[in-house]
């Protein structure tokens, strides 16, 4: 019995060592591309791996390995097998038909079928089959695979990918040609976690079918309860069949929204399938949409839907909110350096401006994302502070720990910038691309967003304005108010003296606010000052070809505390026309053009950041021997999305002319209800700035 | 005794050894566990199912199944420097780029966003072919706008090259010292979507800190093989966008090497290059000018090859790798066909020359694939033309926007393109370039027009023949129709040929919606309110020799009232004078591929009026250019005023004595089209 025991202990030794030490298992990269599995452990320089040790200095990563399998009850979904060949005959003649209706596309996606499972371990699995015909060369991007997934978390799979041309010739996408590889990103952007899997199917031709059906697997999601499927209906291509199943395990609720559904098809069908719940949106033959000048986002327009396990935001408030609250900081160095920042300003507005500007100028914009956490909230303002760069999250986490230090509440706010479109927030589900702050000085809530480089306070970037903000740290949901047009404005005062021989010397003083200020702000700041008056000499012949800058001065570009102000006098060859007995003068830079009315009817708003005004009161000295003929009426509109008044006013002298003009954008959003209206303003008031001002040749001066 | 200052890669190597001696614990491993959570710290031990790690200073314990991944942070040089001391006791080096004061530097160069202390690079090439370029730079940011140049990649080929950071420091203003972080860094696919293609990678980074007063210093290494087909070339400009207190290359070599060894140079001091050291000291900050030549066309220039080849060589070793001057069977086939085959079915994939190892693809390859670079485009084509029997060879170009190609280091890199030559029986040549979808039968890029190449099939360099400008048309005329109320009716068409066809034949990507509404946009012009009426084009498709298009449309507000006066401009006629806007240059001009265009317009007032005034006649004339316009009423037609303009550009290049002049006749131009025209009531 002994004897058996001993070997029995021997046997499980032997077993252990084939095994290796226990614990979790690990796959570590060594900086020199080299992989080892095993158990992980560390001691000093030495990291084990399994058997192996490896100096510390050799090892660049570690990953613990995850099995990349999902459990399923069987039967849950149906299979994505490939079609036969009547079907895809159908297919074709559908979509034929259907191209005619929309002559020129690329291509007609005729199957858009997706299947999004969460399965009982938690893993969350999308499985996608298209059909396309290629109609044009542009479309045969249909048989570009290019598939993303996080190593360690997730992986895709090909099920197969096929082309089928005209004459029924198959050729099927041989899977090892399929490659991962490490996207890039541009320049601001560093996210090592992302992979893509890559192939192309061969044969894909003008007139093929293309077919390829794939299987995307997050076997070791972060939070298996964030299962948030979206599915959207339309594209710029005609869709024939775009069907989406959303599987969840048997009694496990969903939530979800839909937008531009028509009504029938916002309500999903519900079937139970192996112990599943699934629902089914759809929606057949949908043309595709003709994108117009300053539309909103394509996600605004195009029928959609979405998921969420959540019926209440706690959870999303809970988690982003904690990651949000463990970052904001006020370590010794932050109270110093905060203290160092609003120096002796007093009121919490006065603090709150020095720290802003402070956030602006002194983290660099550099986005780096390593997990769910940093995703959603940055790094902990210490580290950002220590690397000098950070992303929006970051900035905005600073912000509130140097605003914490000084006694002033603020939170980072979410949001999904205007011009992506609007976020989703009638249901629990994370929505967006940018982060602001939401600022309390005096207890009064105000958005300020540290990511501009060149906004002074309490101005903030437009893309901000009108979105919904959530704020995980107090479980708020906001609006963004847009700021009025006087909060994006162009003031500008203008003196033009003409000469009889038709040469002009102008003095112009502008002064800015808001969105129009930083604009301008950032752009000469990134200009060498020797290259200021070149440059502006440039600006001048848009509006006066050959006119000469004798004088431009800015205020100091670099100081965020005070307003912007440009000053600008140049002279003009040619300012006027001077033609048999006429002078003919159109004043510069005075006319108004609107490109987003181009088109006589539109489908789309018109969607624009924000709101805007421009005033321009311009004195003009006229010239000697000549008289005005006939005053041009002045122009009110006082519309629902543009206000203009326009006048020119004689000196009683006849000597001088005052012309004064104000637009106003006063809205972001001009639906397609009241395009027309809005079109036929617009050309009056483009017509109006056009102004033509005649001169005659007085009695005087036809003697001179 | 003369004193030789050791090169800073010797000393790097002495501070390498030592720094490992020195080697502290290291900080900046990023703990992620499976939750999503992050934390920064230094990982002290793993061990019985836990992670002990220090964050933020306080000892904190994960338990290791909760750990998604651990990203250790690399030992590289110099980590253990705390402080600018520090630094500056290891190498001279340091000291001398801290030396100098942020105010000084500012004082002294007040247009710089960054000031390069010091930008070193050592080449070592060796018998066995094996090469390494080090490179050591130090730069003071002086203003907010030079905070990108902490941004910065280095490609290379994985497998076949290394590529290193081996330091990476902020010295901030009060002497801190931040190290690179390799969570700041990432080795990337730059042709990821493309597995065909999918070679080079670069290691992109950013340093921290990067604000005005800090220096940065920053050194790197990249290591390969050379070999005829794969030859190491360094081409290096001394003047770049930030003025450089000294910018040099040392070439390191073996004696037995130095003779297979190519280099050559341009625009450098006399006796460059002695002793295997190009140096320049006090380059100048380079201010970009519209229309200016590639910096590589005044500034100083090294290029070096390794190993040495003759044009010849060049040429046939490329040729071997691209599957030789193939012919693929095709008889009978007119080339214009087979230009369009290979324009229309091979899809286009904008990956250059040189991203690409082991040469293009074979055209048998390319055409099986039915996607090809530039290049592989036009190996197809060639070997098409050839199997159809026709005489065609390749010949590699480089862009004229590139700079001279410095004929005398044979090399393959810097010739990006390629084209053509079709030759007829009676000799008479076509040239064919296959980079577009857009380039019609004959059409070449302005880019190579003018431009040296590479003839693979003698090996000889040859000059790309450049467009007269009538091919490189846009001829534009207008008819307008003015009623009483100001209204006008207009009818509109163009023809275009060379690259203005090109350019607009991108709009067959547009569905007939989508170019309906482009065409709305185009009438729309400097107007608000027109109204499209009319609009027919040719089929961009078929990259016709010429492209027409027609448009008429309705303008709400043309002339303006004005007591028994019309007055009006003409419609949708400005043309921008912005290049031209500043009053002198540094530099002399430089354009890409000649140009003419020619519009007329035709303006006829409401009955009852007749023409009372019109603008001036104009000539301007220059070396290479020309425009005459004229306004005149029609002597045959009352009401009726003509306008006629031709501009024409055959130069490319002038020097900056003739801006003045040319600058007068584009700023006349301008304003001649915005001149007012009059009609009055009779």
């Amino acid at each position: 019995m002994k004897r058996l025991a001993a070997v029995l202990v021997l046997l499980a030794c032997g077993l252990a060592a084939c095994i290796g030490p226990s614990g979790p298992k690990f796959v570590v990269e060594t900086w020199d591309g080299q992989k080892h599995a095993g158990a992980l452990r560390m001691e000093g320089d030495r990291v084990g791996v399994g058997w192996r040790t490896l100096n510390r200095e050799e090892v660049a990563l570690a990953v613990q390995e995850a099995e990349a399998t999902a459990r399923q009850a069987a039967g849950a979904v149906e299979g994505l097998q490939p079609l036969s060949d009547a079907e895809l005959a159908r297919y074709r003649e559908r979509a034929k038909a259907i191209a005619a209706k929309a002559p020129g596309s690329d291509s007609v996606l005729c199957l858009d079928y997706g299947q999004e499972i969460l399965t009982p371990d938690g893993k969350h699995i999308y499985r996608y089959h298209a059909v396309h015909l290629v109609l044009k060369e542009g479309g045969r991007k249909a048989g570009d695979l290019t598939l993303g997934f996080e190593e360690g978390r997730s992986r895709e799979r090909v099920f197969f990918a096929r082309s089928i041309s005209p004459d029924g010739r198959v050729q099927w996408l041989d899977p090892a040609t399929l490659e991962v590889a490490t996207p890039s990103q541009s320049a601001q952007f560093l996210d090592t976690r992302g992979r893509v899997l890559s192939g192309r199917i061969p044969g894909v031709e003008v007139d093929s079918l293309v077919e390829y059906a794939y299987e995307y697997l997050n076997y070791n999601p972060d939070v298996p309860d964030y299962f948030f499927p979206s599915f959207y209906f339309q594209g710029d291509e005609a869709f024939l069949d775009s069907v989406i199943d959303v599987a969840v395990p048997k009694g496990r609720k969903l939530n979800w929204t839909t937008r531009n559904m028509p009504p029938e098809a916002r309500e999903p069908k519900r079937s139970a399938r192996g112990g599943y719940d699934v629902y089914r949106w759809e929606m057949h033959d949908i043309p595709p949409y003709t994108p117009e000048p300053a539309m909103p986002h394509r996600s605004e327009i195009v029928p959609a839907v979405h998921c969420s396990l959540f019926f209440d935001w706690n959870e999303l408030h809970k988690r982003t909110g904690g990651y949000q609250r463990e970052r904001i900081e006020t370590t010794p160095d932050i109270v110093a350096l905060a203290k160092k920042i609003v120096g002796d300003a007093k009121s919490d507005d006065e603090k709150l401006a020095a720290v802003y500007h402070w956030v602006q100028r002194n983290v660099n914009y550099m986005s780096i994302k390593g997990s769910l956490s940093s995703g959603w909230a940055g790094h902990p303002a210490s580290e950002t502070l220590r690397n000098g760069y950070g992303d929006c999250t970051d900035k905005a986490i600073v912000l509130a720990s140097l605003a914490k230090a000084v006694g002033i509440v603020a939170y980072p706010a979410i949001l999904q910038t205007n011009d992506a479109g609007q976020a989703v927030t009638d249901i629990p589900f994370p929505d967006a691309n940018h982060c602001i702050s939401l600022v309390l000085p005096d207890g009064k809530p105000r958005f300020i967003d540290s990511t501009a480089t060149d906004h002074r306070y309490p101005y903030f970037r437009s893309d901000d304005h009108g979105v919904k903000a959530i704020i995980h740290i107090t479980g708020q949901i906001l609006d963004v108010p847009v700021p009025p047009p006087q909060d994006n404005l162009r003031e500008s005062v203008q003196e033009l003296a003409l000469k009889a021989d038709g040469t002009g010397e102008a003095v112009e003083k502008n002064a800015y606010t808001g969105d129009y200020e930083a604009a301008i702000r950032g752009f000469w700041r990134s200009v060498p000052p020797a290259l200021h008056a070149h440059m502006m000499q440039q600006y001048l012949q848009r509006r006066c070809p050959g006119a000469a800058c004798t004088g431009f001065q800015l205020s100091d570009v670099d100081d965020l505390r005070k307003p912007l102000t440009m000053e600008i006098r140049y002279r003009i060859p040619g300012a006027a026309t001077r033609t048999r007995d006429l002078y003919i003068f159109s004043p510069p830079a005075f006319s108004h053009d609107f490109p987003e009315a181009s088109l006589q009817t539109r489908k789309f708003p018109i969607e624009r950041p924000t709101t805007q005004e421009m005033r321009t009161t311009l004195q003009v000295a006229c010239p000697p021997g000549y008289a005005l003929v006939g005053l041009p009426e002045p122009l009110a509109v006082h519309g629902k999305h543009l206000w203009f008044e326009g006048s020119v006013a004689a000196a009683p002298d006849g000597k001088s002319l005052t012309l004064r003009q104000t637009l106003k954008y006063l809205t972001r959003r001009v639906p397609p209800e009241d395009y027309a209206e809005y079109r036929a303003q617009a050309t009056r008031i483009a017509g109006w700035s056009e102004l033509k001002l005649v001169f005659r040749e007085t009695k005087t001066g036809a003697e001179k | 005794m003369r004193h030789t200052r050791l090169p800073f890669c010797r000393v790097l190597s002495a501070l390498f050894v030592l720094s490992f001696l020195l080697f502290p614990a290291l900080g900046g491993e990023a703990i992620y566990l499976q939750s999503g959570e992050e934390y920064v710290g230094t990982v002290e031990r793993i061990a019985k199912g836990q992670l002990h790690a220090l964050v933020g200073g306080q000892a904190q314990t994960f338990p290791l199944d909760q750990v998604h991944r651990i990203e250790f942070q690399r030992r590289r040089l110099l980590d253990d420097a705390a402080t600018a001391a520090d630094l500056s006791q290891r190498a001279p080096f340091f000291a001398e780029a801290l030396g100098p004061k942020t105010e000084d530097l500012r004082r002294r160069f007040p247009q710089a966003g960054v000031v390069v202390l010091a930008d070193e690079t050592v080449v070592t090439l060796n018998a066995s072919g094996a090469w390494e370029i080090k490179r050591f730079e130090a730069w003071r940011i002086l203003a907010d706008r030079g905070a990108d140049s902490a941004m910065r990649s280095l490609a290379y080929f994985p497998g076949r090259q290394e590529a290193e950071v081996l330091f990476g420091l902020t010295v901030a203003p009060d002497g801190a010292v931040g190290h690179l972080a390799d969570t700041a860094m990432k080795d990337e696919a730059l042709y990821s979507r493309l597995p065909a293609y999918n070679f080079q990678h670069r290691l992109r980074f950013t340093l921290k800190g990067a604000v005005p007063g800090a220096t940065l210093f920053l050194a790197t290494a990249h290591r390969g093989r050379a070999s005829l087909l794969e030859p190491f070339v360094l081409d290096e400009v001394f003047w770049e966008e930030a003025p450089a207190l000294k910018r040099s290359v040392r070439l390191a070599v073996e004696e037995k090497t130095r003779d297979l060894v190519a280099t050559a140079t341009a625009n450098g001091p006399k006796d460059w290059g002695k002793d295997g050291l190009w140096e320049v000291k006090d380059a100048p900050q380079l201010f970009r000018e519209p229309r200016m030549a590639p910096v590589e066309s005044f500034a100083p220039r090294l290029v070096i090859a390794y190993p040495k080849a003759e044009w010849p060589d060049v040429a046939k070793a490329f040729l071997e790798r691209a599957g030789g001057a193939a012919a693929l069977p095709t008889k009978g086939v007119p080339p214009r066909a087979l230009f369009d085959q290979v324009r229309q079915s091979i899809r286009l994939e904008r990956v250059p020359l040189e991203a690409l190892p082991d040469g293009p693809a074979a055209p048998a390859t390319t055409l099986v694939r039915g996607y090809g670079t530039r290049v592989e485009r036009a190996l197809l084509l060639a070997a098409l033309l050839r199997g159809a029997g026709h005489r065609a060879d390749v010949v590699l170009a480089r862009g004229r926007g590139d700079g001279p190609l410095l004929g005398t280091a044979p090399r393959l890199p810097g010739l990006t393109e390629a084209v053509v030559r079709l030759a007829a029986a009676d000799g008479k040549e076509t040239w064919l370039e296959a980079d577009s979808q857009d380039r019609g039968f004959g059409e070449l890029a302005p880019e190579v027009q003018g431009g040296e190449g590479l003839d693979l099939a003698t090996g000889k360099l040859v000059t790309i023949p450049l467009a007269p400008p009538a091919a490189e048309a846009r001829v534009r005329s207008v008819e307008a129709e003015l009623a009483p109320d100001g209204t006008a009716t207009v009818r509109e068409t163009l023809k275009l040929t060379g690259h203005f066809a090109a350019d607009l034949r991108q709009l067959k990507d547009l569905t007939e919606d989508q170019l309906q509404k482009w065409a709305a946009r185009y009438v729309g012009g400097d107007g608000t309110g027109v109204d499209l009426l009319e609009f027919t084009h040719s089929d961009f498709n078929n990259a016709n020799a010429e492209e027409r298009l027609s448009f008429a449309y309705r303008m709400p507000m043309l002339a303006e009232k004005a007591g028994s006066f019309l007055v009006l401009r003409l419609p949708n006629a400005s043309v921008s004078a912005t290049d031209v806007g500043r009053s002198t240059r540094e530099r002399d001009l430089f354009w890409e591929g000649a140009e003419r265009e020619e519009t007329t317009f035709v303006l006829r007032a409401p009955a009852g009026y007749a023409v009372y005034a019109v603008g001036p006649k104009l000539e301007k004339k220059g070396e290479g250019w020309s425009l005459a316009a004229e306004f005149a009423a029609d002597p045959s037609a009352k009401g009726v005023v003509r306008f006629r303009e031709t501009w024409e550009r055959s130069a490319l290049t002038a020097p900056k004595a003739a801006y003045a002049a040319y600058r007068d006749a584009r700023i006349a131009r301008s304003r001649l089209r915005g001149e007012v025209i009059v009609f009055v009531k009779e």
